[in-house]
């Protein structure tokens, strides 16, 4: 079966591969699709996280509101306050503006995403999984 | 082990910080001191002007840099932590105490000033190796390559160190020393010190920045098993007197090791989803240009072509050296900033992003003047009466200059008043 961790290494580098698709498209004036596409994977890995696979594991290890997980939320926030920046100038149809917080967000994402990869995942792996899971982590992901 | 960046053990902004925006003062007198002495100070290599000058890019800019860089590295991307926090203050004023000592001793042939420089130096490096070897021995877990690659690097720091002061205490007339020093204090160097700490910060930080693949382990400690064992078969050799073919094929293993990192990384770097050039990458791609050229001129020193081995020094230094950590600081210094002073108020109006500390443009003005001042500096060793050594001397002055009032303005960022 396919472990959890490669699931989630595969959206980190779904999300990065949107991520420079939207760098390039914004550099050259245009990219509001693009990056409409970027937001919504982020939005998306976020809520998997968030409201499914945080929560599996913080019942399973008793650490709710502690923990790498805390952490993880912690930085979530960080992230989306930067996301948020992107989203207002897009609405605006400034992509000058929407580019700005690229820069910090991919050092922000990529720290964030070896955390995940070299600590929180296996530790789920180990603990958490099954078909139903990942059924519902495939339907999350996916939109 | 955590393999990302653990941010939440960063040492104190201020602990990088003064060493990084103390270099660049170096880097201006080193410009200076060219610019003045021009042909007259490469005239006779080994005499005290060249040392002094040498002294003031070595250890004035590139163990500036790479001191401060180590305190913020070993916790964040190691998972180490330095003990006696503190002391960094004392190594930052001890090391800049001391090359100002040394290089003054050198430059007017004052003891005072070398017995200054021979115990700030001793002292503070010695507190900087003794604090950062005990954060490196104590870190637990699997050893991966940056760590081998860290732990090797400030090893070679050691012996340069050592070997160092003891060539200090014959310059001021103590007993000579036997056997090749000199090689070797420059080889522990440029190749240990600076080669190996490059090779294994960017095999962690590439990656990262640019989003490429990482290098598989097993490659990363072929070349730095590589390297090293050039380091000691080297040693041995000169030692032991040998020179001509033996003494290339020793040194050859290292050449070897930095033309495989080079055409590794870049094959990596071709890899990345980001295709965006920033003046960090771009510092650094110029950096291997360099690096390319200094192996060919080692090779071509051992094969009998003149004041080609002092050339691969120079280059190797200045070129390589210089290219690399003004990459480093274009990405670092930005992102301590932003991250100690403003990542806890993102989303507010008028909080600085990374190209509000540090925009862009200056970093690129910055990267032309160094690669400039270097180009000018290669061809005026090739054509010495030309005046092209003291014009890459104001180049470098100037463009040190710029680059310390652009991180000082960096590192003074602040929220602007919103109406």
């Amino acid at each position: 079966m396919t472990s959890l961790a490669k699931v989630m290494h595969q959206d980190h580098q779904h999300c990065d591969q949107l991520f420079a698709t939207a760098e390039e498209a914004l550099d050259q004036g245009q990219g509001g699709e693009q990056t409409q596409r970027f937001l919504k994977a982020m939005a998306r890995h976020f809520l998997a996280e968030e409201e499914l696979l945080f929560p599996a594991f913080e019942e399973f290890t008793g650490m709710k509101g502690m923990g790498p997980t805390q952490v993880m939320r912690e930085e979530h926030q960080q992230m989306r306050g930067l996301l948020s920046q992107m989203q207002t100038a897009l609405d605006q149809n400034n992509f000058k503006a929407a580019k700005r917080p690229l820069e910090t967000l991919l050092i922000l994402m990529q720290q964030h995403n070896l955390k995940e990869e070299n600590i929180l995942y296996p530790m789920m792996d180990m603990h958490l999984g099954g078909p139903e899971l990942m059924g519902r982590l495939a339907q999350v992901l996916e939109g | 082990m955590y393999q990302g960046l653990s941010l939440d053990q960063a040492p104190p902004l201020s602990v990088p910080l003064r060493f990084f925006l103390t270099a660049p003062a170096f880097g201006v007198l080193g410009g200076l001191a060219l610019a003045l002495g021009g042909a007259e100070l490469w005239a006779v290599p080994l005499a005290g002007p060249a040392i002094a000058w040498v002294h003031l890019w070595t250890l004035g800019w590139l163990a500036m840099v790479m001191v401060g860089a180590f305190y913020q590295m070993i916790p964040v991307m190691i998972g180490g932590q330095v003990p006696w926090g503190f002391l960094s203050k004392w190594v930052h004023g001890l090391l800049v105490v001391g090359v100002l000592g040394l290089v003054g001793f050198f430059q007017f042939w004052v003891p005072f000033l070398g017995w200054i420089g021979w115990t700030a130096l001793g002292v503070g490096l010695g507190l900087f190796l003794a604090q950062t070897s005990l954060a490196l021995w104590r870190v637990k877990g699997e050893v991966r390559p940056t760590l081998s690659a860290m732990r090797l690097s400030l090893g070679s720091l050691a012996i340069v160190w050592v070997l160092g002061l003891a060539r200090l205490v014959e310059h001021l007339g103590g007993p000579g020393l036997p056997g090749p020093i000199r090689e070797l204090h420059l080889m522990f160097g440029l190749v240990g010190w600076v080669g190996l700490l490059v090779l294994g910060v960017s095999f962690h930080l590439v990656p990262m920045f640019y989003v490429c693949p990482p290098i598989d382990s097993k490659t990363a400690f072929g070349l730095i098993r590589l390297i090293g064992f050039s380091l000691a078969l080297t040693t041995l050799a000169l030692a032991s007197g040998v020179e001509g073919p033996w003494l290339l094929s020793t040194g050859a293993l290292g050449v070897v090791g930095f033309w495989g990192y080079g055409i590794k990384m870049s094959r990596l770097v071709r890899q990345r989803r980001r295709k965006k050039i920033d003046p960090a990458l771009g510092a650094v791609r110029v950096g291997f240009a360099w690096l390319s050229l200094a192996s060919g001129l080692f090779v071509a020193g051992h094969l009998g072509l003149e004041r080609a081995l002092d050339g691969a020094g120079l280059v190797m230094l200045l070129g390589f050296g210089l290219s690399f950590t003004h990459g480093m600081l274009y990405k670092i210094l930005p992102f301590l900033v932003w991250f100690h002073r403003f990542s806890s108020q993102i989303g507010q109006p008028g909080v600085p992003l990374l190209g509000d500390i540090l925009p862009q443009p200056r970093m690129w003005a910055d990267c032309a003047l160094l690669q400039l001042s270097l180009v000018l500096l290669l061809l005026g060793c090739l054509f010495p009466p030309s005046g092209l050594l003291e014009t890459a001397g104001l180049t470098l002055a100037l463009g040190h200059g710029y680059l310390g009032v652009v991180l000082l303005k960096s590192a003074g960022t602040v929220i602007p008043p919103q109406p």
